[in-house]
């Protein structure tokens, strides 16, 4: 596998990938419940159909491409730290506890006391989960138990918001489980798209800081340290910049599952297995598997649209019972 | 064992109905009709305190007077209300059972089971199928005078409004949470035709509840929007579609009215007050 992806530089991968991204971007905007020509509409942008593109069809690109690179992106560096290919912000809970942040924060109004507490409920959410993680995977050194505790992470994340959503006073609230355990894009606008990229940035900031150490510590710890790589500031990076980015992406959009697995299983190859190297493709993958669902969604006819990690499941899922079978066969 | 329980429940009805026999104060109506009514239905709780003495009702829905006005709120809070379990139905005692499309299931087998007296009130498409509701339920009560003043009264009550027959209509779209919108053949329909206004949704083919993109809202363009006062203020995602800055943008003269749901969440004579609302909003 590796002769053969050793032919592919790294550019060619990126320049591969952004012409996808371009490509899903457009596809956004131009998919929806009105059929109008673009150009028509960036022409005479105050008329009905300019209006359409860059006050609903915009925003919603633009969070799309956001969500699925923070996914992506937060997906291959929990993969690479924890060395477990299995690792996942969906699977391992911290999606789901930074929608019971989120939710906190929410419903009991205390969004509205300013401007940021919204995204810093999904933030501290997510880092209460990310943290428990971290604590335990150097006890929980297989890959099962890891995952064990993730479900388990998972399902009282879960139990959590609809509690607190059933004890909410508002008759509708309940209704909204739905959007916060499967996520959705549909109508949202600049504002929370303003609301969550300043985390989303800082989270990827800090994700990226040094793709390298990454590398050397898929080495094994030791040589790692003896590379010169400083473990502790290694591992706080990955925590703080996990829960930045995808606590804002959930507090906006709902936690959607699985982006963060299949997406760097799916270009490992094409990076010569290099975890650092894995990161910035896998942002970029995510966007496009994102967007891309969210074309789908927007196509297929159903009454009311569907949520985007019912897709993002569907596909994801298959692909994690795949992954556990091949890990047994590795092992055994 | 048994036997003693087969006295004690006997016992405890015998008491129950003896205590129930004395604290109604019987009407010259209700020496006919049911005299332990039970509803389960919350649509029916309001037709029943404006059918019936307060006597003769044996248990309400636990919801039972959200609707109304301060007078039957106070007359429904003195009275029993229930979730509609089985256990406490039969506790209630009841000679007739209103129920409903949405009354618990299990709960219904076992009154028929029981042969326990159950009549089934509609969901009202319009302000006919109001009359009719209330003449059927009427009759079972035994409260047939009193049916046909209310729905004298109602119908007097709608001849103030312009109806159908106004032209140009203005045009209106009920929005609610998470894109919904009554399409035709539904009670909002009904309530907004009798203000005189076109319900775009209808006119767009929708037919009972249908969903309307915030795209399609904003290419149909129209005069009115219409919200329910409980999905307006409701803080929760699926509302936050109500709050888009598009629509601010794209339809500065929109005219956007709020009518309180509790006068929405069933078709009834109280509904005539959600017409007059919207007449008045829109020709002010």
């Amino acid at each position: 596998m590796s002769a053969t992806s050793r032919k592919i530089p790294l550019a060619a991968v990126y320049s591969w990938l952004a012409g996808l991204l371009i490509a899903a971007f457009w596809g956004a905007l131009s998919v929806g419940p009105s059929t109008f020509s673009i150009a028509q509409a960036i022409r005479d942008p105050a008329s009905d159909l300019g209006l359409i593109l860059w006050d609903i069809r915009l925003p919603r690109a633009i969070l799309g491409a956001l969500v699925g690179a923070t996914l992506g992106l937060a997906g291959a560096s929990m993969q690479g730290f924890l060395r477990n290919p299995l690792a996942e912000p969906g699977v391992l809970g911290v999606s789901g506890g930074a929608a019971f942040g989120a939710v906190l924060v929410y419903y009991t109004g205390w969004g509205a006391l300013f401007w940021f507490s919204l995204p810093l409920g999904g933030i501290l959410g997510a880092l209460l989960t990310v943290f428990f993680l971290y604590l335990f995977s150097g006890k929980l050194s297989s890959a099962h138990t890891l995952i064990l505790t993730g479900v388990a992470v998972n399902v009282l994340a879960l139990s959590g918001t609809s509690l607190f959503l059933n004890l909410c006073k508002d008759p509708y609230a309940v209704l909204d489980i739905v959007f916060w355990q499967m996520g959705s894009l549909s109508d949202r606008s600049f504002e929370h798209v303003l609301l969550a990229l300043p985390c989303i940035f800082a989270g990827w900031g800090l994700l990226l800081w040094d793709p390298r150490a990454l590398d050397a510590l898929g080495l094994g710890e030791e040589t790692a340290a003896s590379l010169g790589i400083g473990l502790r500031a290694l591992r706080l990076r990955t925590i703080l910049g996990t829960a930045f980015c995808v606590g804002a992406s959930v507090a906006i959009c709902g936690s959607i599952a699985f982006v963060g697995l299949v997406i760097p299983h799916l270009l490992r190859p094409f990076v010569n297995y290099e975890p650092g190297k894995l990161l910035g493709v896998s942002a970029i993958g995510g966007a496009i598997l994102l967007l891309l669902s969210d074309i789908a969604v927007r196509l297929i006819p159903t009454s009311q649209e569907l949520k985007l990690g019912v897709l993002t499941s569907l596909i994801g899922a298959p692909f994690f019972i795949l992954l556990v079978f091949k890990m047994r066969k590795d092992l055994s | 064992m048994k036997r003693r329980s087969v006295f004690l429940f006997l016992a405890l009805s015998l008491l129950l109905l003896f205590w129930g026999e004395g604290r109604t104060g019987l009407a010259n109506e209700a020496a006919r009709g049911p005299r332990r009514i039970v509803s389960l239905n919350y649509c029916a709780d309001e037709l029943l305190l404006q059918l019936v003495e307060p006597g003769r009702i044996a248990a309400l829905t636990w919801l039972a007077g959200d609707t109304l006005g301060e007078a039957m709120r106070e007359r429904a809070v003195a009275l029993p209300r229930i979730r509609g379990g089985i256990e406490e139905v039969m506790v209630s005692d009841p000679d007739l059972v209103l129920a409903g499309p949405f009354s618990p299931r299990g709960t219904l087998r076992f009154l028929q089971a029981r042969r326990i007296p159950l009549a089934m009130m509609g969901i009202p498409r319009d302000f006919e199928d109001i009359e009719n509701e209330i003449r059927k339920l009427a009759q079972r009560l035994g409260a047939e005078d009193r049916g046909e003043i209310m729905i004298a009264s109602m119908k007097e009550a709608l001849k103030n409004f312009p109806g159908s027959e106004e032209l140009p209509r203005k045009r209106a779209v009920f929005f609610q949470g998470q894109n919904y919108v009554p399409g035709a053949d539904t009670f909002e329909n009904a309530i907004m035709e009798a203000a005189g206004l076109e319900n775009l949704a209808a006119s767009r083919g929708i037919r009972g509840y249908g969903s309307l993109s915030l795209e399609a809202l904003i290419q149909m363009k129209p005069d009115v929007l219409i919200l329910a006062s409980d999905q307006e203020k409701s803080r929760t995602v699926r509302a936050e579609v109500l709050h888009h800055p598009a629509i601010r943008k794209a339809l500065p003269d929109l005219k956007t009215v709020v009518l309180p749901a509790p006068l929405l969440h069933c078709g009834s004579p109280a509904s005539v007050e959600a017409v007059c609302i919207l007449a008045q909003a829109v020709s002010s």
